[in-house]
């Protein structure tokens, strides 16, 4: 008997909603309200599309690739029409990792323009190749190796060593 | 380890041991955000995946059916389906339809629903087991699936099979906006120009509820067959019940099974005119008129937007024709340009909103004009990190919260750094831009 929209849907979304909401958090830089709501926009849109992206090869990634397309749009909206908030998004070190560490990581993703964390997350979070994350932002493959390229240094130049630390950990 | 050359002569994407480490901590990080305790995330996602899907289903199948029509009261003011959780709470306290009439006790009294909450999202309490019973009484006999089976909404969607084959179909039942235009625009032949269609009929039932039957296609420009065939009723206390049905298992994405949904469209008028919606109808809750109280009291809930293209094509037209715009953009109520006299880039970025009369920034320097639109006017460094960034905002709202605000940088990205000293528009051309009548014109729909 053939699944509902919903029951596949609902299938779907316990799979991947805990991975669309980690992306999001390092999205915003760990602001987790903002990745509930973008979690939430994302499975919403992935459910009108469901009749289509059920069929495609991998809904998982288009999720992922959903979920930036919808964080970026939020981002430009949000840059018209809101003022700076003044205070820090809240974060919730809640697993045990040196929250100093946690922190410098996602302070030095928030420093980045959005759509250069956006190529951060996809090419090394996500694992995509640059021309997969060009797909995703709808741009080329230069410019997501410009992109990249430049979110690396100033990465590497807040983190310096710490990076390593953190990774080995 | 090479060591990062802020000139750039070394490419950190290059080295390997940096991105791995980097993949490595981005894990670390991300793995610490746990999903515990956010159970709803899902439900919440598959809401709005419904609401979604309503507002593109009834745009779609309405095609050039006057967009207006999207004026309809509950259907976009709220959501069409709530929660499962709450549904079922819902659906426990609220009394059973077959008890008197709700029109007829309610009167002078609270309404039968949370209908009238100010500001808030107004939603119909229809059970949706009420929807799928009165639906099945009134089709031919066949197998359904419902999307949904519990809960409380305006609407219900799934397949329906006659034995020939899996049609998917939609029923929605809303109120009319708060002109009897906009109704009357769902129940009336569209021009042929607009909406290609192999058979439309439109006229009144006995009782003198009007009627469309429209017999047409899911895409306008038939690059699939997919037929979609929609009657929509309008009774004469301006309640909408409409009902579209396809030749294939789903509206889009799925292969064409049958030549013809199943219901005729003599079912279909059926179907809308079934006396038994009427005490469903009743439940959804009043219209209120969109323009705020003389007491100040807060704007209702349907907000009118402008959609598409219009802001940003408005924007271009708008700006000083001396400027060559080298990049553009934006959709809905958002539209940017980058502009360039000849001295480098300056990004322009619009918004136009209505119903915000309560979020006017109001910093820097205000006025109000004899018209009582109020215009602040302020300058301040850019937020997005760019050296030497400054932002230029000429911010206006009427009284009745109609609000345009024009920003313009002296950089043609926010995160880039600054390319010259001053934005290419002057304060004065930013007000000008900001007031010009123009985007109090542009088309609107009131969504959500």
């Amino acid at each position: 008997m053939r699944k509902t929209r919903a029951d596949e849907f609902l299938e779907f979304a316990s799979a991947r909603t805990g991975q669309l909401f980690r992306s999001a958090c390092l999205l915003t830089s760990g602001d987790v309200h903002l990745a509930e709501d973008l979690t939430q926009e994302t499975l919403g849109k992935m459910y009108a599309l469901w009749g289509r992206v059920s069929r495609i090869g991998n809904p998982a990634a288009y999720a992922q690739t959903v979920l930036v397309r919808t964080f970026l749009s939020h981002q430009r909206r949000r840059s018209a029409t809101e003022r700076p908030l003044g205070e820090l998004p809240d974060r919730t070190p809640d697993d045990g990792t040196d929250p100093a560490l946690r922190i410098a990581l996602l302070d030095a993703l928030a420093a980045l323009p959005a759509k250069d964390r956006a190529v951060v997350v996809l090419r090394y979070w996500e694992d995509r190749s640059v021309e997969e994350t060009a797909d995703a932002l709808h741009t080329s493959s230069a410019a997501v190796r410009t992109r990249c390229t430049r979110a690396l240094g100033k990465l590497r130049q807040r983190l310096g060593g710490t990076i390593g630390e953190f990774a080995a950990r | 380890m090479p060591q990062y050359d802020p000139n750039g002569h070394h490419d950190p994407a290059a080295d390997p041991g940096f991105t791995a480490e980097l993949g490595s901590a981005l894990r670390t990080a991300g793995e610490g955000f746990a999903l515990d305790g956010r159970p709803e995330l899902i439900s919440a996602g598959l809401v709005r995946g419904r609401r979604r899907l309503l507002r593109r289903r009834l745009a779609v199948t309405g095609g050039a059916l006057a967009l207006a029509a999207v004026g309809i009261g509950g259907v976009y003011a709220g959501s069409v389906v709530t929660p499962d959780g709450a549904a079922a709470k819902a659906s426990v306290a609220a009394p059973p339809t077959s008890e008197k009439p709700r029109g007829e006790e309610t009167r002078g009294e609270k309404p039968p629903v949370e209908a009238g909450e100010p500001g808030g999202p107004r939603q119909g309490a229809i059970p949706i087991g009420d929807i799928i019973t009165v639906l099945k009484a009134n089709a031919p006999a066949g197998t359904w699936k419902f999307d949904q089976e519990d809960g409380v909404g305006q609407g219900v969607s799934g397949t329906f099979d006659d034995g020939r084959g899996e049609s998917a179909f939609f029923l929605s039942l809303s109120r009319a906006g708060g002109t009897g235009e906009t109704g009357a625009a769902m129940v009336t032949c569209p021009d042929k120009v607009y909406v290609p269609y192999d058979r439309c009929t439109d006229g009144r039932t006995a009782n003198g509820s009007r009627v469309m039957i429209l017999q047409g296609y899911v895409y306008p420009d038939k690059r699939e067959e997919t037929k979609s065939w929609r009657a929509t009723l309008l009774t004469k206390d301006g309640f909408l019940v409409d009902f579209s049905e396809h030749n294939a298992p789903a509206e889009k994405g799925a292969e064409v099974n049958r030549e013809n949904p199943p219901l005729t469209g003599t079912q279909l008028k059926e179907l809308v005119a079934a006396d038994a919606w009427k005490p469903l109808l009743d439940l959804i809750p009043p219209y209120v008129p969109p323009t705020g109280q003389p007491d100040g009291q807060p704007l209702p809930p349907p907000v009118p937007g402008v959609q598409g293209s219009a802001v940003p094509n408005a924007l271009r037209s708008l700006l000083p024709k001396h400027l060559r715009i080298t990049d553009k953009g934006g959709e809905g109520d958002f539209g940017y340009a980058v502009v360039d006299d000849g001295k480098g880039k300056s990004l322009v970025q619009v918004n136009v909103q209505y119903g915000m009369g309560d979020a006017f920034g109001g910093t820097g320097e205000v006025t109000t004009l004899p018209d009582g639109r109020r215009v602040a006017l302020s300058q301040q460094p850019g937020e997005k990190g760019g050296a030497g960034v400054v932002w230029w905002t000429a911010d206006t709202v009427t009284p009745d919260g109609f609000r345009v605000v024009v920003s313009a940088f002296n950089t043609g990205a926010q995160h880039q750094d600054a390319t010259r000293a001053e934005p290419a528009l002057t304060m004065e051309q930013l007000k000008a831009l900001a007031l010009d009548p123009k985007w109090a014109k542009l088309p609107t729909k009131a969504v959500r």
